[in-house]
This record gives C-alpha cells, structure tokens and sequence, in this order.
C-alpha cells in the first residue's frame, strides 16, 4: 500500500477529499483488499472514538477548595494522614475514657475505665466491637453521601470497621467492596500490596452498611504483591471506580 | 468573572473530556479540580468567547501529565474475582487511547469526541493544523491496533 493511498484514506475520514479523489479511492478501495481492511479498520476507529460517553455526576462547585490553589490528591491524602496522627494522639490521651461506656450525646464518657487501651485500637470516635447495648452508628459516625465511609478510620489488624455506602452505589445496583493498599492510588508505599474482596453492600444486597473484619491477606495484583495485611495505610474502594476511601492498619 | 457559572456550564463536558484518559472517575474528577484551580489562579482570563477552548486547554495540559506520569502503573486486575469482570467498550475506548501516544489520544478525542473543529484543536493543542491532522491520521492506527489488541485479548 502506498503512503499516497493511507492519506487519502484519512482524508476521506477527515471529508477532505475532491469528487475525483473519492472515486479514485473508491474504485481503489473496491480492488484492493488491503486497503479496504485498513479504511474499515479507521472508520472504526472513528466511530469508537465519537461515541457518545455516558453523562457522568459533576462534583458541585467549590470556590473555596479551588482558590486554595492547586492541593490537588496527593495533598489533602497526605493532610488526612497528618489529621488520622493528630486523632491518634489525642485518642490516646482519651481512648481510656471513651472505650467500655457508652457515648453520651456530648461525647464526654460517664464512666472511667479501669484498664488501659492500647491507643492504636481505638481513635477518638471510639467504635468498640462485640456485644454492645449502644448502636455502633451512635459511637462510630459513618454518615455516607456520595461517598464511602469507614469508621474507625484506624483500625489493629483483624479488627472490626463498619462501611457505609452512600451515592457511590450505581442505579440501585449492589456496591462490589475491595480493601487494598493504598500504594495502589498513589499514597507513599505502606502495608502490604494487593487487595482483597470485602463483599458487596447497598441496594439489592438489603443494606447501606456492613460491618465486618479487616482481611488478615490480601492478594497480588498483576503478579505484584500479596500476603498478610501489615500496618499501613489502606484503602477501601468500590467498583466500578466509584468511591473510596483510606483506613489505616495499626 | 462568575466562576460558578463558567463551572457549571463547562464542567460536565470537561468532565467527560477527562474521563476518557483516567482508568478511575476520581481521578478524572481530581483533573477537572485541578482544571479550575489553575483557571482560578490564571492571571489573565480570556474574554467569554474564547472560554471553553481556554478551560479545554488547560484541561489538556492537565490531561497530559496525567497521560506521561500515569503510564507505568499496573492495570488493575481484580483477582479476587472469578472470571474477570468483562470491561464495557466505553473503558475499552480509554484503555486503548491511554496506550497510545497522548498527543495523538487528546488531539483524536478533541476532534472526533468533543467536536473541535481542527483550527480549533490546532489552536488548544498549540500546534499546526497539518499538525492536527498528522497526529490524527498516526492516532487512528495506532488507537485501533490498540483496540483491536485489547480485543483479541479478552476474548481468548
């Protein structure tokens, strides 16, 4: 085939093409199979590429994140870390406090413990798992709109987190849970890579929130990674690419 | 300059714009924060006529270093499921035009996906528009030798 010909082809596409040259490429295009295969194979190309895209949800306006210039991801990831150290360090001057009594609606604790906690067990919004008269919802907020949510946001290996999913579950379809690290979305390398179904939550699966245990291993991806949960940070996503949101392994 | 309007108006079509080069809707969405962020911060603000190409231009530019810098990472598999869910055509189309030269991939989708004409593209992009048309014409085959890769390979 000629450069000549491979042109006019895309010109045709482009509708650049004369009357005589579009009948020379037509009567081209008729003898020579080569040719036709490669002028289908553009015109498919074209068609892939000018179909029309789903209209997607638009994040609302927010003047004030954007003049605060260019944080972009990797900032407000690296600020949220630095907030999840800030609550662990004031968790732990609490934890003793909260952990064992039900919250009151203040969020003082009525009662004091007798033994200590470790701090890395429990952040400032204690969530303490087992048998409970007080809700886990009224010591653990995990109010989810257009998002995933994790409570606690720290949690020790094997340790119990409560997800609620918001509006990143898709036309009444059932939300398909992942935990893995975060590596994977960019965050500094911490935990074990890989990842690992959480099951699915949300319409159809009967309810908005589950509460279950941090997976003890999480598989490779792409050969790459694998084995046991280490403490790091980790993220729990959906899919398809909806929501996600970060939980750090004590 | 009213920028909630200017968002409101432009942004779903960046939006989309930006999704056809991103494996994850977030990131698209990071992309289009950073969009208006630098158009926010931008010194001189084109009159209202040639907006949507300016914010088009920032967002390629936008769009280009996500395309450069997002390159080595690892497609991800979910291996924890059974068979691998099938990718629609619509994830197909980016994954095959994130594997592509982006020069080639934004100028494809700015002429053939949103509609520029080709002074135009040639205008957001910053080159000729013989350039325009060569980068279209190398992008064709390579996005559907792409495509066509990404066929054969799901289907074995």
């Amino acid at each position: 085939m000629t450069i000549h010909l491979r042109e006019l082809i895309n010109r045709s596409l482009d509708d650049e093409l004369s009357y005589v040259e579009s009948r020379t490429l037509r009567a081209h295009l008729a003898d020579c199979a080569e040719c036709a295969a490669l002028a289908a194979d553009l015109r498919r190309a074209d068609a892939l590429l000018s179909g029309p895209d789903p209209r997607l949800p638009v994040p609302p306006f927010d003047a004030q994140r954007l003049r605060r210039g260019q944080l972009g991801w990797v900032g407000i990831a690296t600020a949220a870390v630095f907030v999840l150290l800030v609550l662990a360090i004031v968790g732990a001057t609490r934890d003793a406090a909260v952990v064992g009594s039900p919250a009151s609606p203040s969020g003082t604790p009525a009662v004091l413990p007798t033994s200590p906690i470790p701090a890395s067990a429990t952040p400032e919004r204690s969530f303490t798992p087992g048998p409970s008269t007080a809700s886990p919802e009224s010591r653990c907020s995990v109010a989810a709109v257009g998002s995933i949510s994790v409570c606690p946001k720290m949690v020790p290996v094997g340790g119990l987190i409560t997800i609620a999913v918001g509006a990143c579950s898709n036309a009444g379809e059932p939300t398909v849970l992942f935990f893995g690290t975060a590596e994977q979305f960019g965050q500094p390398t911490q935990g074990t890579y890989g990842e690992a179904g959480l099951g699915s939550v949300g319409p159809s699966s009967g309810s908005s929130r589950v509460t279950l245990a941090v997976p003890s291993a999480v598989g490779a991806i792409d050969g790459r990674g694998g084995g046991p949960v280490r403490p790091g940070l980790y993220a729990v996503y959906s899919k398809p690419d909806l929501c996600r949101t970060y939980v750090s392994v004590q | 300059v009213d920028w909630q309007s200017l968002y409101e108006a432009n942004a779903p079509d960046l939006l989309r714009f930006l999704r056809r080069f991103t494996r994850e809707l977030h990131t698209a969405e990071d992309l289009l924060h950073d969009t208006f962020a630098r158009a926010m911060g931008a010194r001189r603000v084109p009159p209202s006529d040639e907006m949507r190409p300016w914010l088009y231009r920032i967002a390629t530019n936008v769009a280009i270093s996500q395309l450069r810098g997002s390159r080595p990472l690892p497609v991800l598999r979910f291996l924890t499921e059974q068979p691998s869910a099938p990718i629609g055509e619509a994830e197909q189309v980016r994954e095959a035009l994130r594997s592509i030269p982006p020069e080639q991939a934004l100028t494809l989708t700015l002429v053939l996906h949103e509609g520029f004409s080709r002074r135009e593209a040639a205008t957001i992009l910053g080159v000729s528009e013989e350039g325009v048309k060569s980068r279209m014409a190398r992008g064709r085959i390579n996005f559907i030798a792409a495509y066509q890769r990404l066929e054969r390979g799901l289907s074995r």
